[in-house]
């Protein structure tokens, strides 16, 4: 059974409220565990900021030896820290000499006293190992674990226990503890990634596994696997529906897709650089948006001024379609963790402007940027699925390696995901380049299994009616011969 | 006069601490840590509220609240009966206190608790 909202008190770490379904509960104990370096303090200090900025108290007590001044004055550089909170609501204690002077006992009276007196919504105990080598046992140091459940018990804070991997009794914590937060380090190949990870939380039905995590200037941003989050999501998927098509208003490629993708399909766009795929996105949006629906366009290399100054040149009005809010334009540099950070931009967009359709443009940056790329087909397939329980009907880009030559398509997980598979080509002939489209697939609906010619100029992407051209550009070896092949 | 408090309770920890949360509400707390010293306790001075623990050694916590009601000078004297297991309070028992504090608890439930009774 999971606590209810009332009970939990956000973190207010992007991401990590979303892993933690809604927060931490109030009233328990959890240890954040990490080597040095992997960002414990700052994780425990944004909350602590965070509960502050609501308006409650968060106390930090450090049993390491060291002074306070030199962690503050490294948080003091992060957007979250606010110095005037220091001491009002935000109160740092070192207790590491009672540690030494009074041992165990003396530090849990003080606890106690921290916990009835202060008024805090939040207990961090940064250096729980210090503790434990005072411990003469690991009896004495569960028992120690334990009353500090009962301070957070009965003080109604959330504590948070902060110590390295190297504790003896990792068994001993864990037992006592409501829940138990890992902060690591992976190399992948040259990358390092940090990660975080929920080992246990009672109360919680929390998403499980890595999550990316990042140090930036605001603090720690935590991404969630995007395909753990659509689990969350029980409503029904919806199937593709051949009865209803979504054309793409290029009236003869529409004819080849037997009217269109069904609505609620996954359309492919594959082709090389500069075959036209975007383009031939904006057409599919344009196309909605005129039939009164709205769209969204998803892009990682062209900027949104550079497709506005894009379709102006070529006549297809999306400046006045964004101005009228038809279409949605959202790009996003390639960073780290793209992904995720796109899939739940884009689903709370869809969700927020009841959008139906959606253009992706460029699903291969996302390969390049994933922290493992195993994981692309599932996360995709996830993606794919939350955007059918929207009811929306998708169209991605791919980008393949080959400008002439055979064309290769992506991974086989990808194109055997997509219901429809639209391909874009250049082929070469007397020294001038052509461009060639065709449906190499299309699930349960008839389609035209013909390259045709097509030229992008004024209004944008124009295919020609016959395929007379394209079966003399590509000639009878069926893809790119016409190299060798002279034109009328 | 201030309102006094006697904590009984065998877990030092805890007696500690619902000592220190009441003393920041403005009570007056004494612990005693089994039945029997709470009850030398209510012997030496007169106090508002018992706030007791049930399984302790020597004399538990029922024990104690029953030997409280069986003395004209302690009969009146309310208690609220912490304990863990809220259904091994008998409804006998439970007539002759005036709450039953469910274990874990926070300070919100144990002040309303206390409130209740105070009233």
């Amino acid at each position: 059974m999971t606590a209810p909202a009332s009970q939990r008190a956000e973190t207010g770490i992007p991401g990590l409220d979303t892993v933690l379904e809604g927060g931490l509960i109030r009233g328990s104990v959890y240890l954040i565990r990490g080597a040095p370096g992997s960002g414990k303090t700052i994780l425990a200090n944004q909350i602590g900021f965070h509960t502050a900025a609501l308006g409650g108290r968060a106390t930090y007590v450090t049993l390491l030896a060291e002074a306070n001044d030199q962690m503050i004055a490294h948080l003091s550089r992060l957007r979250f820290f606010r110095p005037e909170l220091v001491g009002s609501k935000v109160s740092y204690l070192s207790l590491f000499k009672i540690l030494e002077e009074r041992g165990l006992a003396g530090l849990l009276q003080t606890m106690r006293e921290i916990g009835a007196t202060r008024g805090a919504q939040l207990i961090v105990v940064d250096g729980l190992v210090a503790a434990e080598d005072f411990a003469k046992s690991p009896q004495q140091f569960k028992a120690f674990v334990h009353d500090l459940h009962m301070v957070a018990t009965m003080s109604g804070a959330t504590v948070l226990l902060l110590t390295t991997q190297r504790s003896l009794n990792l068994d001993t914590e864990q037992t006592v503890v409501d829940g138990v937060i890992d902060l690591t380090e992976d190399m992948y190949e040259m990358r390092a990634l940090r990660y975080l990870r929920v080992r246990k939380m009672r109360g919680t039905n929390a998403l499980r596994g890595k999550h990316l995590l990042s140090i930036t200037d605001e603090g720690i941003v935590v991404r969630p696997r995007i395909e753990k989050q659509c689990e969350r999501d029980q409503r029904e998927v919806l199937a593709p529906d051949p009865h209803r098509r979504k054309r793409f208003g290029i009236p003869q490629l529409d004819r080849m897709l037997g009217g269109g993708p069904p609505e609620l399909s996954t359309t492919m766009i594959a082709g090389p650089t500069g075959s036209g795929k975007t383009i031939l996105g904006l057409h599919y949006l344009l196309e909605g948006a005129r039939g009164g629906e709205r769209g969204l366009f998803i892009g990682f290399h062209e900027t949104p001024p550079e497709l506005l100054a894009k379709s102006d040149r070529l006549g297809l009005g999306l400046r006045g379609a964004v101005n009228e809010g038809a279409i949605h334009l959202m790009w996003q540099r390639p960073v780290e963790g793209l992904l995720d950070l796109v899939a739940e931009q884009l689903l709370a967009l869809v969700h927020a402007h009841h959008i139906t359709r959606v253009c992706v443009d460029g699903v291969h940056t996302f390969s390049r940027t994933i922290d493992y790329p195993e994981r692309l087909p599932e996360a995709v397939a996830a993606i794919k699925q939350q955007l059918l329980r929207e009811g929306v009907t998708l169209v991605y880009t791919y980008e393949t390696p080959q400008v002439h030559g055979q064309l290769q398509l992506p991974p086989q997980d990808l194109p055997a995901s997509a219901h429809n598979i639209i391909v874009q080509r250049h082929c070469e002939v007397r020294a001038r380049t052509h461009h060639v489209i065709s449906v190499l697939k299309m699930r349960d609906s008839g389609h035209d299994p013909r390259a045709y010619e097509f030229r992008i100029d004024e209004g944008g992407l124009h295919v020609d009616n016959t395929y007379d051209s394209a079966a003399e550009l590509l000639g009878p070896a069926g893809h790119d011969g016409a190299a060798r092949k002279t034109r009328r | 006069m201030s309102r006094s408090i006697l904590i009984v309770d065998d877990e030092y920890g805890l007696a500690d601490m619902l000592s220190m949360l009441l003393e920041t509400r403005g009570f007056e707390c004494t612990v005693a840590i089994d039945g029997a010293l709470g009850l030398a306790q209510l012997e030496k001075k007169r106090f508002s509220l018992v706030l007791t623990d049930v399984m302790m050694p020597r004399m538990d916590g029922l024990e104690m609240v029953r030997r409280m009601r069986a003395l004209d000078h302690l009969a009146d004297v309310p208690v609220i009966v912490m304990t863990a297991v809220p259904s091994g309070v008998s409804p006998h028992e439970r007539a002759l206190v005036q709450g039953v504090l469910a274990k874990p608890f926070g300070q919100a439930e144990l002040a309303r608790a206390i409130e209740l009774v105070l009233a």
